[in-house]
């Protein structure tokens, strides 16, 4: 019966087909992907449902490691994430802009400052960087756009099939095995349990003294990059035209003399954000009115600890509140038990970081099985500052 | 060679399909209320309709799928064709259950499992029914046969499109839906016609 072989041979070749497209997404997905913390975030923030961010955070590790959205929902009532990934370009803070005008409609978006205040625009096209955001994105045309204008022809299908690049990851397992398993948890899952939160339990014992005491009275400006600066501006213009309602925010660091000309450069970043009518906090050079102790609040000389981050985000949190008029709205009520898990894991990390740390042990805490497995063993009751 | 088991099968897949019918009509209906734009106090309102007629339509269809099993089971005793679409609607039940529970790119890699498996029994339920034709040597039912696999064809490359366009225009989500249930409606009204004719052929060659 003719009829019945072409058919039986056509599926069988659809089918043969179909396996082999599905085995290489399963391997570009899970195996054979370079995951870290950066993927989990931005993966964790397209497994948000449609609508139910009030406020999104982008920037780099100076903001994944400064807010903690569950310590902000438990206060304050908001829902937020934090799009955010390490050492972010300006062009990976356009296109996570878009991305969020695409995929969901926060009352608010903030942008750490820190990819513009670079004194040379060398992490544009440090291809690391831009891999840890851009390999996360799914497809869509707001990362084809960033991936005509920017990436080298030559290159090109490795951004749009990671698996291309990260075809040889296979040598680092049993290694990445953990964070395969935290990959493919947090998808059996369906959420993130701390909203892209991340830091490391260590005290940073710089030898070197820090000049946050002076940053309030610091009013000198530095210029941009000018192509960072045209970015900035052309960031703005596209906020503009979304009529977004946009803040920026640079948070506190360990500031020493050699990297004090940022502090200029934000204040320079200010001015510009500021001509544009958006508001710009410039929270670097408030961190003694926040309450940040230079000796115990930070990790390294760019990264607050959990000490640090509980102090940021109830100072930011609340200044959100009161002078962005924010509009929270009401959490459907199926995910009002997801929240209450973000709020308990949130609380259990800092529990987790500050034993870790009365102990003097150093040591990474993120979204991983590792991590959270650890969790389990201590309180999610609020923390009392 | 009266084919008992399988003219016992196709009456059952007519029941089944017209419920697939009702619910493609559901499904099309919870769509379309999606869509309308309301007041705010509408809003509330119209989106327990919505989920009323999604419910409605996936309890109609999961007991489609179950009196589809039934008819499988029975018409595979006459002709293989229908053994291999038997397996298909297990993988479908499977990987429908296992993306509905889970997330992310690993729920959407078994929502298409899901969609092609659901495609592929209608092939095999077609080709199943086509055999018996053939060796009845009934040729309406083998041109219809032919005719109905030309349409789950379609059916197939739209749905296969359609789930791509999505990624890069989430916002034609609902448009893209609707169309993929009017195609699916099209595609259940032709199988059930096929069915009404193969149930004739039934009578007409194995009385």
């Amino acid at each position: 019966m003719k009829f019945q072989q072409y058919v039986t041979r056509t599926v069988k070749t659809a089918i043969f087909l179909l396996v082999v497209m599905v085995s290489c997404l399963v391997l570009q997905q899970y195996v054979l992907r370079n995951t870290d913390h950066n993927s989990l975030r931005v993966e964790g923030y397209y497994q948000e449902p449609l609508d139910s961010l009030d406020v999104v955070f982008i920037g780099a590790s100076d903001i994944y490691t400064s807010f903690m959205p569950g310590r902000a929902y438990e206060q304050h009532g908001f829902t937020s994430y934090l799009l955010a990934s390490e050492s972010i370009t300006s062009e990976g803070v356009k296109t996570a802009v878009k991305e969020i005008v695409r995929t969901q409609h926060p009352g608010l978006i903030v942008i750490e400052a820190n990819a513009f205040l670079y004194g040379d625009a060398d992490n544009e096209t440090n291809e690391a960087h831009v891999h840890k955001f851009f390999d996360n994105l799914p497809f869509s045309f707001n990362k084809l756009e960033y991936v005509e204008k920017n990436v080298p022809v030559d290159q090109r299908w490795e951004y749009l099939f990671p698996l291309i690049k990260y075809h040889g990851l296979w040598t680092e397992y049993p290694e990445r095995f953990h964070m395969m398993a935290s990959n493919l948890s947090l998808d059996m899952r369906g959420y993130n349990y701390l909203k892209g939160f991340r830091t490391t339990a260590e005290i940073y014992k710089g030898k070197t003294p820090s000049l946050n005491a002076k940053l309030a009275d610091e009013k000198g400006e530095l210029d941009l990059n000018p192509k960072l600066q045209q970015q900035l501006m052309d960031l703005l213009d596209y906020c503009k035209e979304q009529k977004l309602h946009v803040l920026f925010v640079r948070a506190p660091h360990y500031v020493t003399e050699e990297t004090y000309d940022r502090v200029k450069r934000s204040n320079k970043m200010a001015s510009i954000v500021r001509e544009y009518g958006y508001s710009y906090y410039a929270c670097e050079n408030e961190a003694v009115k926040i309450g940040i102790d230079d000796k115990r609040d930070f990790y390294n000389i760019d990264h607050m600890n959990v000490y640090g981050a509980l102090k940021f985000t109830d100072y930011l949190a609340e200044k959100i509140i009161k002078e962005e008029e924010l509009k929270i709205d009401p959490l459907r009520t199926g995910l009002l038990s997801d929240w209450d898990e973000v709020v308990t894991s949130t609380n259990q990390l800092y529990r987790y970081c500050d034993d870790l740390m009365t102990k003097g042990d150093v040591k990474g805490a993120q979204e991983d099985v590792l991590t959270l497995v650890s969790l389990g063993n201590y309180s999610g009751e609020t923390i009392q500052r | 060679m009266k084919f008992e088991n399988a003219k016992k099968g196709v009456r059952k897949f007519i029941i089944s399909e017209s419920l697939f019918i009702i619910a493609t009509i559901l499904a099309f209906g919870s769509e379309i209320v999606v869509l309308q734009s309301g007041t705010p106090d509408d809003f509330e309102s119209l989106v327990m309709t919505s989920l009323g007629l999604f419910f409605a339509a996936g309890l109609m269809t999961l007991i489609g799928q179950i009196i589809q099993l039934i008819a499988l089971n029975q018409a595979r005793k006459d002709e293989k064709q229908f053994k291999t679409a038997l397996k298909f609607v297990v993988i479908n039940l499977i990987a429908t259950a296992v993306s509905v529970l889970t997330a992310g790119t690993f729920s959407n890699i078994f929502s298409g499992i899901s969609a092609v498996a659901g495609l592929l029994v209608d092939v095999y339920i077609i080709l199943g029914v086509y055999c018996v034709a053939y060796k009845l040597d009934y040729k309406k039912v083998q041109t219809s046969g032919k005719i109905n696999m030309f349409i789950v064809a379609v059916l197939f490359t739209f749905v296969i499109f359609s789930r791509l366009i999505v990624i890069f225009m989430p916002v034609l989500s609902e448009t893209l839906d609707i169309v993929s249930y009017t195609l699916e409606f099209i595609g259940h009204l032709a199988l059930i016609i096929y069915f009404f004719q193969s149930k004739v052929m039934f009578a007409e060659t194995t009385t």
